[in-house]
Order: C-alpha cells, then structure tokens, then sequence
C-alpha cells in the first residue's frame, strides 16, 4: 500500500506527497507529459536529446548538477516513446535545494549554444555505444518501422538516424521547452521523509510563480488494423542468428492489459516459465529466450525475441515458437500456474515498494494514466485475470496477420 | 511577499554523522555466526551466503563460475525444472554470483513463503548433482554468449585489461574462451561444489524483516550444514605476472567506437592510504560532476559516459578508468585522461571542489546506509575484509576533514605519470 497526497497548483502542475518514515532520504520525480511519440518525424530523437539539455544549466542556475552534489544530491532521467522522467535523491534536510532546481528549469532553460553542441556529441555517442556499435543493437531501429506504419512509435527514443539529433538547432530547442516543459503538463512526486504541509509550502514557493503554458492536445495517428504478416530478412555480422516477432496488442488502459501482461509472463517470466524449459532446456533450440509486451499507452507490441543456437534452423526455431502459442490459444491455463504468476507479481510488487525512488515514479506514472491510486489497485486487477482471459486475448493477438517478424541471420 | 530571489541557493545542512547501526548476530547449530539486519518497511526476506570461493580457487578455468552457475541444476530429489517451479510458485528468487575471490548464493523471499521456500534453498545447498545434460545446454549457452561478448568492444577491452595487469595464469587476469568451457566434466565440478561450497568456507548475511521466528527457521536448515567459517581456503596463482609493454591496441575492423581502459595497481581495503584514495578517485573519475566527466564528456563530447575505480581484492587493490568514445577521437580521449590524472600529481586541489565531492560523498553513503539490502551489503564488504563498522566511522572522519595536501601526497605516490597500462579495442 503506498500512501499519497494530492493537489493541484494554480499553474496546472499536479502534485502527490508520499510520507515514508523509514528513510533519511527524499525524493522529487518530475514527469513531463511529451515522449518520443510526441515529435515531429522529420526531427526524430529530439525529445530524448531535449533531456539531455535540461542538465546544461537554467535562466538563474547556470550548472544543475554541481548544486545538487554539493547538498548531497543524486540525479538522473530517462526518456521513452511516451515520457521524460527527471528524478532526485538527496538528504531530507536539503529538500529545497531540488525544489530550486527543478523549478528554475521548468521555468526557463538557458538555452547554452555550448550544452547543445555538446550534447548533440553526446547523443551521438549514446546513439553509437548503444544502437550501433553492440551485437544486435540496431534490432529495434528495424522492427519498429516494421510494425508501426503510421504511429510514431515507428521509431526509437533515440532517433531514427543519427542525422536528425546532428541536425537540431537551438530554434528547435526553444519551441520544444515553451511547448511541452510547462507546468500543466507535468506531475511532481515528492517522496520519503517529507511532510504535506512542507511539500505544500515549497511548491508554492517554487513553482506556484511558473506560468502554465499553451500544452498542445495531443492528436497521433492511429495505427490502422494490420491485415497482412510482415517480414523482414537481414545479415548481420554476429555470432548467432535470431527471431524477433512482434504482434499488436491494445493500449495501457484497456481492460486486457493485464490479461496480455500474465500471457507475457507464463511464456517468459523465471526460470520455470514454458519458453525457457521447452525450448531452451529441452528442445536446446534457443540459447537465449524472451516474451514481453511494451507496456506503451498506445497500442503497444507483444514481443518474443530468441538467439538460435548453432545448428538451429529458422523455420524450426520460428516453428517452436508458434506452437508455444497455440497452446496458449487453445488450452487453458492450470490453476497453479495461473497462481503461480499471480503470487510472483505479488512478490516484484512488496519488493518494488522497498524503495522510495521506485514509489515515487510508479505514483507519477499512474497519476499520468488518469489515477494515482492505480499503484495500491493493479494487483487486483491481475487477480481478476482467469484462464478464459489468457485464451480469449491469446486468440486476439496471436494471429499471423497482426505479426511482425524480423529474421536476423548470422553472416558466416 | 518577499520576492524570490531564483539566483541564491536555498541554504542547505552537510551530513556529517550517519546512524550505522551494528548488526545483530545469531549462533546457529554448527557454530557459524550469523549476521542479521532486522529493518525496513515490508515483509521480505534476503538470505546471503558469502563464500570464501571464487575463480581463485580454481584447479582448471571456469570451474568456479560454472559450479556455481549449476548449483540449481539438480538435487538427488529434484530436477532443474523442480527447483526452479518450487521458487517460482513463491514468487522467490535464487541468485548465484561466482566471482573471483568471494561467491554469493541469496534467495529472496516474501517473509509469509519463507517456510516453503527454504527447504528448496538448503536441498541446492547441500545436494547438488550437477547432470551431464544440464551441463552441456550451459556449456552450449556459456559458448554463444561469450563469442557475442567478444564483438563488444567494451568487453574485448576488459580482457586484455586483465591479461596484461594481472598476466594469464592469474585468476583475475585470465579470459575464458569457448576450450575452458568445453573442457567442463560434471566431476570437475562436483570437486569444487565439496570442498569450497558444500563444506565451504562462508559469512551468512539475512537482511529484511528478520524475527526469532524466521532466525529459527533458518537454524533448522542451514544450522546443520558442514560449514565452516574460518580455513580461509588460499588463493591459487595470486602474485599478478604483469605485461612489460604499457601499451596494449586490439584492433576490431568495423566499429564505430573505441573501448578504453587506463589503469595500474594500488592498494585495497585495509590499507591506511585506501580511503584517501577512494576520495581522490571520486573526484577524478567517480561521480557525474568528476573531472572526467566533466572534461570528456561535457566539455569535449567524445563519450557517452566515462568513470575511474579503486578496485579492492582481498589481497590487492588497483586503479581504472573506462570508457567509450568515438573512434576517430580515442587518441584524444587517452591524451585528456592522462591529463587529469596527471593534474593531480602536480597541482593542489581547490577546496571549493573539494567540499563537492565531500558533500556528494556523504549524500552516498547516507543512502548506502538506507535499507536493510543495502546495510547487508556494506557489511559484506566489510566481513570479507575481517572489518567492523568503525571502518566507517574512520571513513566518514576522513571525508569530512582530508585536506588538499593528503589528497595531493596520495596522488603522487598512487598515480604517478608513465606507470599506467593502457588498453584500446576498437577501429584503430
């Protein structure tokens, strides 16, 4: 159960207060409402280097980081296709120091030709360490484009080509703050061993004075019905071959979600689950075998991703994979294995809330879904899932129609 | 109203005392004390098992990885598939660490499953088989992800890094390759499962919502295990047989960035110049604000990322920095890294930075301390160095009060210039 206080500031900037005793530290989480989803598809990657800059220095501070190490302070953020989460630790007796922080770069950045010229570097540097220059790294550049023909989530947080983040100018910076970094379109948490009333007073010190801003309605394209599978063939210079499939699934909020989610787990989540034992232990098909949805708030992917072992043919590998499936779709699940994934998500669940940090993001995030309360009542939700449930959604979603598959071959 | 003044920070308190409670110890039936940190907010429980076993007890490379690894592969009662169904159903997790001197196993359980979990814990424990099957889909598995880790630059740096720091027959120094794995027989394995994990030399750790009810418990299984916690088993092939070149290039055609390592021996833990050491490489290397950072990435943007390490073994210690650049800048990269380690060894540091890493410094260990996980893990640290929490006492007096010119005599005497290895693998 994780307790919380909420309100709102005059500006629109929605506030929840969690009080936790046990912990000398305090946290601050800022979601902002704009993700990689949200940018232009000629100017892609934008919104994750726009993160990066948030750290060159604001109107009256001219460095973030320095500060907030000086008073004892941790920071760091991450961007996705849906959100920019910036987050803190620090002592709770310096609390003040992040309200300084984060509410002077959410008034005005200082928009340092410097920063962005570095960080344009940096993000480069980001884009090769991690997408180009790693075994299978550019797997995601392939399938998204795969999958997605019309939504943004066409393409990576990190752009879809190194150009775009080279091509930025601080023009485009400037349009993407005043539009998106605006009161209204952001949820603080504070979290850990911090009063309402002190949160309360700091907010209307710190950001009560930010006005909101002109927060663009949000308007994407849906991604129309898939009628035809997609393939797509590659060579790449690794040492094993492997099989990314992808299939559509519905969006954050709809009521299958968690259906989808426990499907994801009987697959793929421990040791026991039935890819890792069938293919992996017993068939020695896969060296290596996953399944997972995206978790996006649109209309998000189910993903299963495997590395063949040496000898192991395509279609016998991909085979494999569809039969697991259609269990899935035409057998119930057993009780106790239903049960089973129920009590490991209660357990990820009590040991989740062992930190404040992690409180805090899973309070912002639900707050952005439409309901901070969601954190202390998703277990229910997964409870309520039956067998019924997983064959319906399996039916739904496992059809080759609505499939993306990438064959990632092995140059020899 | 006053109008606010954005432009003045906020005044703020220095940490300058953390509570560091001791942790409690409890005898358990075979005479192994155990250590137990009864905190937090939720009902969960960690159970660690520190063993005194590690790449350096090898008799032939990857056993101790290996041994570990297969620990939950199979008991005289159940199989791999078993073990891993009765963890699963409570939502329990089993870690196996093999490392190069100490080796971890630590379950994770919700407190209300513990009862049906720790017979499964103490059946791996003390009745592993290892099957020849189990063993050949490991081997088979090792294999592929070895050859894919050798296509990462990063870690194709890190071996050679370890090869010529500590030389190839050394336990830290060598780099497995796919005939290590494949000369792995279920006995060689069942050898080093008897005598360094079965009866093996171990500290116990059990962190979380820890009451008389779950110590009994774990007396009833662990309690009667044939462990032992002195005959600290020695270390095979210690004495590092360092390369003579400094310089070390592995050339990997097509990649776009450089894997850089830089770095030479130290000291470790108990050494009375290691902690103002620990302090010298924050400030070089060890947190965002470092000059590291700070100069290669956010003034010049040659890397995503870079950080410098005093690494401490039980009987040495060394230094490092590593890092990822852009292949067309890696000869400026190491310039700029030499440069700011030699910076230390020939100017004073100023105390306005000082105080930075100071403050940063304490803001660290406050939240290292935070939590019974992480209060079990600071302990390890300190148990497998024969140390008690007054290290941190002493640790936390040198933060607070080291002055410019130790920090400047440690930097000379550490990091003097021309001494350092250096390893590029990339595009050269």
């Amino acid at each position: 159960m994780i307790n919380f206080e909420r309100f709102i500031l005059e500006n629109g900037l929605r506030v929840l207060v969690h009080t936790d005793n046990s912990t000398p530290m305090a946290v601050m989480n800022i979601l902002y409402d704009v993700g990689a989803r949200d940018e232009n598809p000629e100017k892609t990657g934008f919104a994750h280097l726009f993160e990066h800059l948030m750290f060159g220095g604001s109107a009256n501070i001219p460095d973030y980081d320095e500060p907030l190490q000086l008073v004892g302070g941790e920071n760091n953020a991450f961007t996705s296709n849906d959100i920019t989460n910036y987050y803190l630790t620090l002592p709770t007796a310096n609390l003040e120091t992040g309200f300084w922080l984060e509410s002077d770069r959410m008034l005005e950045l200082a928009f340092s030709k410097k920063s962005l010229d570095v960080q344009r570097n940096v993000v480069i540097e980001e884009f090769k360490q991690r997408y180009l220059n790693q075994p299978y790294g550019d797997v995601w550049l392939l399938l998204r484009p795969l999958a997605y023909q019309v939504h943004p989530y066409n393409w990576a947080t990190i752009g879809k080509v190194i150009k775009h983040v080279e091509d930025a100018t601080m023009d485009d910076v400037k349009g993407f703050f005043y539009k998106h970094y605006r009161p209204n379109n952001a949820i603080l948490v504070v979290a850990g061993n911090v009063t309402v009333e002190h949160v309360k007073e700091l907010c209307n010190k710190w950001f009560l004075p930010i006005p909101a801003g002109d927060v663009p309605v949000r308007n994407l394209p849906k991604e129309p019905t898939q009628t035809e599978a997609r393939k797509l063939t590659v060579e790449r210079a690794v040492p094993a071959s492997a099989i990314y499939k992808t299939w559509h699934i519905q969006d954050r909020l709809h009521p299958d979600y968690y259906a989808i989610d426990l499907a994801s787990d009987i697959l793929s989540n421990g040791k026991s689950s039935r890819l890792y034992q069938r293919l992996v232990k017993e068939l020695k098909l896969f060296s290596d075998i996953n399944a997972y949805q995206t978790g996006d708030i649109d209309a998000g992917l189910f993903v299963v991703s495997g590395r063949l072992n040496n000898d192991v043919k395509m279609e016998d590998a991909e085979k494999a994979i569809d039969e697991q499936l259609n269990i899935l779709k035409n057998e119930i699940v057993e009780e106790r294995e239903l049960d089973k994934l129920k009590n490991k998500l209660e357990s990820n669940n009590v040991f989740g809330e062992m930190s404040v940090l992690n409180k805090a993001m899973n309070l912002a995030y639900a707050e952005l879904l439409g309901d901070a309360n969601r954190v202390n009542t998703e277990m229910e939700s997964y409870q309520k899932v039956t067998s019924a449930d997983i064959k319906r959604v399996a039916n739904t979603v496992f059809t080759p129609e609505n499939s993306s598959t990438l064959y990632y071959y092995a140059k020899n | 109203m006053e109008i606010l003044n954005r432009k003045q920070a906020p005044v703020y308190k220095t940490i300058e005392h953390i509570e560091i409670p001791e942790p409690k110890i409890y005898n358990l039936k075979n005479g192994l004390p155990l250590y137990y940190i009864n905190d937090g907010t939720q009902e969960v429980i960690r159970i660690e098992l520190c063993f005194n076993a590690g790449y350096g007890h090898e008799s032939q490379r990857m056993q101790a990885n290996a041994s570990f690894n297969l620990l939950n592969s199979g008991t005289a009662t159940r199989t791999s598939m078993q073990i891993a169904e009765d963890l699963d159903y409570y939502g329990s997790y089993l870690e196996l660490s093999p490392q190069k001197e100490n080796s971890y196993i630590t379950l994770y359980s919700l407190n209300k499953h513990l009862n049906s979990v720790l017979p499964v814990f103490a059946d791996v424990l003390s009745g592993a088989i290892y099957p020849g099957k189990e063993i050949d889909t490991y081997k088979q598995n090792a294999i592929q992800k070895l050859n894919v880790n050798n296509q990462k630059v990063s870690n194709r740096s890190a071996r050679k890094f370890n090869q010529v720091m500590f030389g190839e027959n050394n336990p830290f120094g060598y780099a497995e390759t796919e005939a290590d794995l494949q000369a792995i027989t279920p006995e060689l394995l069942k050898a080093f499962y008897i005598n360094y994990i079965k009866s093996g030399s171990v500290s116990i750790i059990v962190a979380g919502k820890v009451g008389p009810e779950q110590l009994a418990a774990i007396d009833d299984y662990i309690g009667s295990m044939p462990f032992t916690s002195n005959n600290i088993p020695t270390i095979v092939n210690l004495a590092p047989t360092p390369a003579v070149e400094l310089s070390h290039r592995v050339e990997m055609e097509g990649t776009v960035q450089c894997a850089i390592r830089v770095g030479k021996m130290a000291v470790n833990k108990p050494h009375p110049d290691y902690q103002a050491l620990k302090i010298l490489n924050t400030l070089l290397g060890g947190y965002f604000g470092s000059r590291l950072m700070s100069n290669i990435r956010e003034d010049k943007g040659y890397t995503y990322g870079i950080g410098s390490w005093i690494i401490s073994r039980q009987d040495l210690g060394y230094f490092a920095v590593s890092t990822e650049v852009g292949a067309d800048v890696y000869q400026d990269a190491l310039k700029e890294i030499y440069y700011e380690i030699d910076l230390l060894t020939t100017e004073l540091i100023e105390e306005d930075e000082l105080e930075v890493v100071r403050n940063y410094k304490m803001g660290s260990l406050l939240k290292g301390f935070d939590g019974p996980f992480s209060r079990a893990d600071k302990l390890r640290g300190l148990l497998n160095y024969g140390l008690d929490t007054s290290y941190y006492d002493v640790y936390i007096k040198k933060i607070l009060t080291i002055k410019p010119e130790e920090l400047h005599d440690v930097a000379k005497r550490y990091l003097q210039a021309g001494s350092f290895y250096d390893v590029v693998a990339g595009k050269i």
